[in-house]
Parts: C-alpha cells; structure tokens; sequence
C-alpha cells in the first residue's frame, strides 16, 4: 500500500511506454518482416499454381461450412438451455464451459481415436476399414471445437431479449413456434451475426484440427506450414499467409462494427431481463430440445472417455487390454509438461497483465496512442496463429534472437491479447468513471487508481482471462510451430508427433495427464477467485 | 478546522469540439463560504468543477487556490475534495478503509490516521457504521461517507456535484439542512452543484447562476430571487410572470400577485382602478391545491405568453372554480 505519488505518476508512464514498446516489437516489428519476406515471383507462383487454387478453395468451403454449423448448434443449444425449459438444464448449461477450459488437443486426438483407421467407431464397431480424415471429419471436428464460442455469444444475446415481448406475441395468439421465427429469431439475429464472423476467424486461422484430421484436404493454415518445413519455401509460405489474412481482416473490420452497431441496437430494445415467468415451451419442444443437448453432450463427454480410454489401452483398435505402460511412460515427458504449463502460466500471466494496463489507458486515460494501440491489440485476432508463429521466427532469425522459451512468449502472448483485451475493455466498461475521479480526487495517482480500484474490483475478467488463455496456452499449437527447439519441448507438439507416428496410447496419455494438471490448476484458481468474491460487493 | 482558503475563476474557457462548455467565465469564491453554481443541464457547471478540481485543463483563463494559480497540477495533488453525484464510494472497502484511503496515499501515521477519521465519523454521525460496505448504507448514510472521505483530507476548497439527486424528496430536504450545518462546522471554502432553485435559495451564501457556460448573475439567494438581472434568472430562479409595458418588462413572482373573484361582492373595477397597483382582467383555467397555497392558472391577455402563474395563500383550502373571470392586482413587480 505504501506508494510514492511522484514516483507513482511517473511508474505509470514508463508502464504505458513499456505497454506501447511491446505493441511495437511484438506484433508490428513480426508483421513487417512477414511483409517484406516473400519475393514478387512468389505471389505470382501462389496465385496461378492450381495447388493453391485448390486450398484457397477448400479453406472458403470448410470455413463456411464449419462457421454455419457451429453457430446453429451453439444457438440451438443456447435456445434450449435459456428457454427450451429443457430438463437438467443446469448439467446442459456447464458442459460448453466444460468443453471450453478443455485444452485444444483433446479434440483432434479423440478423433482419430474414435473415427480414425483403428477408430473405435468406424473399426470396433461398424467394422470399416475407412476413415474419416477429409472434409467431412474436419467438418465434425471444428463444429465440435468452436460451437461453445458460438453457444456463449448466443446465450447472452437470448438472455437480453426481454420476455415481455414473447409474452405478448404469445398474448396476440401467436403458436409457441411463431413466436420464435418472428420474434425471438429475429431479435438473436444481431447475436448470431457476430458468432459467425468470431467463429469464421477462428476457423480460417485454424491450425490443430486440419493438421490432425485434415488428411488430404489441404487448407491454407495448414499449407503456411508444410511449405516451410518441407520445402523450406519461406516466401510462398508468407504469401499463403497474407493470402489467408485478407478475408480475416474483412471479417474482423466486420466484426466490429456489428458490436458497435448492437451495442447501440440492444439500448434501444432494452435488454433488461423482466422478472415476468418465462414463457413455457411445449412437451414436445423440451423432449426434442433435451435430445439435442445430450446428443451434444454425448459427443463431448466421448471425446473425454476415448483419450482415457487411450490412455489405458495397450494398442488402440487391435489389442484393448488394461495397461499401465503408457501412463507411467508419461515421465519421459516431464520437461515438455514443465514447458507447457510454464510457457502457457507465464503468457496468460503477461497477457492478462498487458491488455490490463492497456484497456485502463485506452478507455480510462488521455495517454497518448491509446487510439493506434486499441486497434493494435486487436489485430492479432485477424492474423492466423501459423502466420504470426512464421513471423515472430523470421523476425528472430533477422535479428539473430535464438531465445526459443522467450519467442514462444511473445507469440502466445500476442495471440491472447485480443481476447483479454476484449473481456478487460468490457469488465472495466462496467465500473463507473466517477470511481477513478474519486480516487484521484483522494491523492491517487493513475497506477494507484489501476492497482487499489480497478484490479480488485475486476477479479472475475481477470481470472476469465487468465484462464481462458492459460487452456489455450497449454493446448497451443499453430503460433509455436515454428518456434519450439530441441531445448523447449512442448506437450501439445508431441501430443501431435505421437498421434502421427501412431503412438496413440503414449499420445493420450499425455494428454491426458496435461489435461488432468490444467483442470486441477483451474480448480485452484476458482477456488482464489472465490476467496476474493466473498469481499466483493454485489449491486 | 479546516483553512480557510479563496478561489477565483478567471476568464475560464472551455470546449468540447465545437461545443463552447464554459466561455469567459469569472467567479470570486469568498473563504469559507458556500457558492452554488445553479443552471440547468448541460449548461456547463459541471465542466467547471472538473476545471477546479484539475480533471479538465481550461483553454483560455485560470483556476486560482489561494491565489496560486493551479495549471499544470494533476488531480491528485490540487487539495480539493470532491463529492459526486454517484458519491463513488469504493464498493470493495468498507466504510472505514474509504476513509483511510487517501489519508494512506499521504502516509499519515496509523494512530493519527485513526483518531481523524473517528473524530469525522463521530461529527457525520457514521461513527457506528465504519465496518459496513458501501451497499450495506441507505443513501443518504453514502453521502455522508463521501463527504466525510473527502474531508478528512483537509481540502482547501470542497466541490459537491448534485450530491443530493440521488436522494428521494423528504431525505432530501433532511440531508439539505445537515448540509449546511456541516459546512459551517468545518469551515471550509465549497462549491456546490445543482439545477434545483430550491436547493441553490436554502443552502448557499451565494448563489452563481449559468446558462450555456455563460455567467448570468451572482449574488445572495435574496438578490437573485428578487432582483434577477434579466430574463433568464428570472424564470430559472423561481417562477415569473412577465408584463411588457411601456418599452420595459417587469417580472412579477406569482405570490406577488392576488385574484378576486369578479362579481363575489369583495371587488369591483372601481375601486381596483383608483389603486396605483396594477389591475389585469382574466379568467381561472385550473388550480392546484399545493397545500399552503393554492396555484392558479389564469389567461390574461397582458402576460407574455397569454398565462400567468397566481399562488394565493389558503387556510380553507377553497379555491376559485375553473372558468371564473378574475382581477389580477399586482401587489409587486421588479423591471428587468
């Protein structure tokens, strides 16, 4: 608590300029060099050679499908959960949270677990000798993997309609499936749109899920690697890049101004919940409803069941006997383990920490660039994860920086900032103004405001963010693709070079000790955030 | 108790865009005394408590404490305590670590940081609330709080931006007169924030009325109220009539006035017309019966606007009906 004023004003500069320092070295020193890399024949070569004419192709056709149906089984989920009045609602409500703080890779290796040549069900059960890498497995693959995101954006949307309204379309006469296609329907529609351009960034930039149950279906995120570890091809690899980074940035400009124009839209129809009863859906909808949801939790919950399964299975699809082997073969792993949840503690740690910092100058202060640096910590999310990992190392590799913990850093922080800054932006956006005047009225200085007021009024985005990107961090693959070295192992590539070599017990073993480690880290830190919840105050 | 320290604006300007906020603004604040800056929303006086207390910098003029101008210093270290609207208590303190916090930035001893808020607490009456949050207090036990966190401080100049808005009307008209009761206890040098002409008339020694960022009239509330200098004040500080005659306007207050009842026996035109006071023909629209007096509407031609607005006091609470053609005599009027 003790603090110098002067010392206190001037701390809080040099933070903002350290802030600023790192936007620059960070994100737009890497995007310079991925500039500037590729040679004109490459992007002659890239843009009439039919190979990429065909990843172009098929990165539009699996985003657009992918984006379609992650957001209709996010919405219809959210719809049955918020007031499909289904039964268990509660249990149904948790399971996209639970697949959400769930690491990445759980997805793409239960896959081959459970659809691949020995899959449990295509081999075990239906007795197949096919598999379902291609269009179709990446399909089931990125629904399942970002319908949650879609389902959470939905859940909030249907929460700000107010009931009232349903009511008395429901008052006029209207039929419960009326009052949905004309009144709830169209009233999610802003909600909807905004899942749809999130989702379709993320599924572009998609790294984990292609990489593993792509198989010949080649897509652009996927290309960006393959041409620089097999052909060493750095300038059509930066091309792929700044190929696939043009309709990201479409979508994200896009984006953005959806949630501005909702922002104003959901003022004028006034999102305030009436404590009116919810308008009761019929037997018929809830059973339907209710189906639904367990077949969504059903494909979920057998996500986890097939990397334990994994895990303890002598040889997956050709020999089931009980084994301990590839568990306790994990300790071969300890230092990818260490790495992983190192790398993944310290990034969420300074992402959270900068887009903190950068959120409270941007909204809460006149320091200068706050404008350029609000766009800046929003970029990222348009470029791809492969590209930005290929920059940060091209960036290195120029300016002879061989540290591989520290670039694998950057690069997941980078990554996380557009999501921390977001929820940090909106959880401020909560806490009124007059709160930091009447600080500063009281002798504080502008870090004092941040550090006695803001931060712990803030736990719950700070802890979301940090949690958020601690999963992701463990479970990262597409940004440190490039960057890992023999001296910096981390869990999730070798998850991923097992899967490939075949290795799948010792595959899901790891991954589930990793996933194991990183619920038990969650736990503890619900357990903090609790402690500190009971102190705060609840309008 | 605090030292008692002067204030004066000089020629402030301030504008947001193209918006002039506050334009050639000039204010003497007397030590020790209560100044109310009173106008309607929007009308720039809440610009000039954030020009005071340093949160905004003023294009043109100065803010001087003491005489010392104040450009350049943050906030934070200006010595004004400030008293908002919202009150911004810290909802994550308690009462008694709201009104530690800035006496720690100051890193006063524990013990005498201890001993001042009590001795303040125990004058604001809060003394037995000090271990409650923020959203555990009524609202006016907020406000006393947040009056009590500034002034533990020892500010040299207090701001109050509408601190009793958010009150409901009785609690109001209590915390109004603790108000000022505080205010003369400690002493010190305030400025007070409102729209609310009531408010302004009861509490202040002084009372600055502004329109569009531009000072209209200073003065005590008396002076204001019964000597407006123009039009504006008039109609702002309590409600006027106004009378165009002979190239000049007189404003008269609506108990300035009396009606009688045409044809009740009490009056006739005769008489009326050998008063030297003024003598209006018209006719009842409506009445409201507000308790001690009752408030007529009356048409009449010689009032601008075709309305004038007649209080009359009542002890029977009978009214003259709707539709009854009355004299207005005008017992006092002031020519603006």
């Amino acid at each position: 608590m003790r603090h110098n004023m002067q010392d206190g004003g001037r701390l809080f500069v040099m933070a903002w300029g350290s802030v600023v320092i790192f936007f620059i070295l960070c994100v737009l020193v890497p995007l310079f060099f991925i500039a500037f890399t590729p040679r004109l024949e490459d992007f002659v070569s890239v843009l009439t050679s039919e190979r990429w004419h065909i990843a172009m192709k098929n990165t539009a056709l699996i985003c657009i499908c992918s984006t379609f149906f992650s957001v209709l089984i996010g919405y219809v989920y959210a719809y049955a959960v918020v007031r499909g009045n289904v039964f268990l609602k509660t249990f149904f409500s948790g399971i996209p949270i639970l697949h959400l703080i769930t690491p990445p890779f759980v997805g793409g290796l239960s896959f081959i677990l459970l659809f691949g040549r020995q899959g449990f069900v295509t081999h075990t059960l239906l007795g197949l000798n096919v598999s379902l890498y291609g269009f179709w497995g990446l399909l089931i693959a990125q629904t399942l993997c970002f319908f949650p995101i879609a389902y959470l954006i939905c859940v909030q949307t249907l929460h700000g309609i107010n009931p009232s309204l349903e009511q008395s379309a429901r008052g006029m006469g209207a039929s419960g499936a009326r009052v949905f296609f004309t009144v709830t329907l169209p009233l999610s529609f802003p909600g909807i749109l905004s899942a749809l351009l999130f989702i379709a960034v993320s599924v572009l930039s998609d790294f984990g899920n292609p990489m593993i149950v792509g198989g010949r279906f080649r897509v652009l995120a996927v290309e960006i690697y393959t041409q620089l570890t097999g052909w060493l091809n750095a300038g059509v690899s930066a091309v792929l890049g700044i190929v696939l980074m043009v309709p990201s940035i479409v979508l994200f400009v896009l984006q953005n101004k959806v949630l501005k124009a909702n922002s104003a839209k959901i003022a004028t129809i006034g999102g305030k919940t009436s404590s009116a009863p919810r308008q009761k859906a019929g037997m018929g909808a809830r059973i339907s409803l209710t189906a639904f949801c367990a077949l969504v939790t059903l494909a979920i919950v057998a996500q986890f069941l097939a990397i334990v399964a994994g895990a303890f299975q002598k040889l997956w699809g050709i020999n089931p006997a009980f084994t301990l082997a590839h568990v306790s073969g994990v300790v071969r792993y300890v230092s990818e383990l260490r790495n992983s949840l190192g790398f993944a503690f310290v990034s969420a740690l300074l992402s959270t920490a900068i887009a903190c910092l950068a959120a409270y100058a941007t909204h809460r202060t006149a320091m200068p660039f706050r404008r350029s640096l609000d766009v800046v910590a929003q970029l990222p999310s348009a470029v791809p994860g492969t590209l930005f990992g290929l920059a940060v190392a091209l960036a290195a590799n120029a300016l002879k920086f061989r540290n591989s913990a520290v670039l694998i850093v950057i690069a997941m922080t980078v990554g996380f900032l557009p999501f921390s800054y977001r929820i940090l932006s909106s959880t401020f956006a909560q806490l009124k103004t007059t709160l930091d005047d009447g600080a500063r009225s009281l002798g504080a200085d502008r870090l004092h405001v941040l550090t006695t007021i803001l931060v712990p009024l803030s736990t719950g985005g700070l802890l979301s963010s940090f949690v958020y990107d601690f999963v992701r961090g463990v479970g990262t693959l597409s940004a440190v693709i490039f960057l890992v070295s023999f001296n910096t192992p981390l869990a999730s590539v070798r998850i991923l070079n097992l899967a490939e070599q075949g290795d799948w017990g010792k595959s899901a073993a790891l991954a589930l000790i990793l996933t194991v480690v990183t619920f038990m880290i969650l736990g503890m830190g619900r357990y903090v955030e609790s402690r500190f919840k009971k102190r705060i105050w609840s309008e | 108790m605090a030292e008692r320290a002067s204030l004066s604006l000089e020629h402030l300007t301030f504008s947001f865009g193209k918006v002039d906020a506050v334009n050639d603004f000039s204010l003497e604040v007397q030590p020790g005394s209560f100044t109310t800056l009173l106008g309607p929303s929007g009308c720039g006086k809440t610009t000039l408590l954030r020009l005071i207390s340093g949160f905004l910098e003023p294009a043109q003029g100065c803010v001087k404490i003491n005489g010392i101008d104040q450009k350049g210093i943050a906030p934070d270290r200006r010595k004004v305590g400030m008293v908002f609207q919202d009150y911004a208590l810290f909802p994550h303190l308690t009462v008694e670590q709201n009104l530690l916090y800035g006496l720690k930035i100051q890193k006063k001893p524990k013990d005498e940081a201890y001993a001042l808020i009590h001795q303040t607490a125990r004058l604001l009456g809060i003394a037995n609330l000090l271990e409650r949050y923020p959203h555990e207090l009524s609202g006016g036990q907020q406000q006393r709080v947040a009056l009590g966190r500034a002034l533990v401080l020892k500010p040299l100049i207090l701001l109050m931006d509408e601190p009793l808005s958010s009150l409901d009307a009785k609690l109001r008209a209590l915390v109004r007169e603790e108000l000022q009761d505080i205010q003369r206890d400690f002493g010190i040098t305030t400025v007070y924030v409102t729209h609310d002409q009531e408010e302004a008339l009861s509490l202040s020694d002084s009372i600055a009325v502004i329109n569009h960022g531009v000072l209209q009239q200073t003065g005590t509330p008396q002076n204001v109220y019964f000597r407006p200098a123009n039009k504006f004040v008039a109609d702002f500080v309590g409600r006027a009539n106004f009378i165009e005659q002979g190239g000049g306007i007189k404003m008269v207050r609506p108990e300035w006035m009396v009606l009688r009842e045409i044809g009740d026996g009490h009056a006739d035109d005769s008489r009326a017309a050998t008063d030297s006071t003024l003598c209006l023909p018209g006719t009842v629209i409506s009445f409201a019966f507000l308790g001690e007096s009752i408030r007529y509407r009356v048409k009449c031609e010689a009032v601008t606007g075709g309305i004038a607005v007649v209080d009359m006091r009542t002890s029977t609470g009978d009214a003259i009906p709707a539709g009854s053609s009355v004299i207005l005599s005008v017992q006092n009027s002031y020519d603006l």
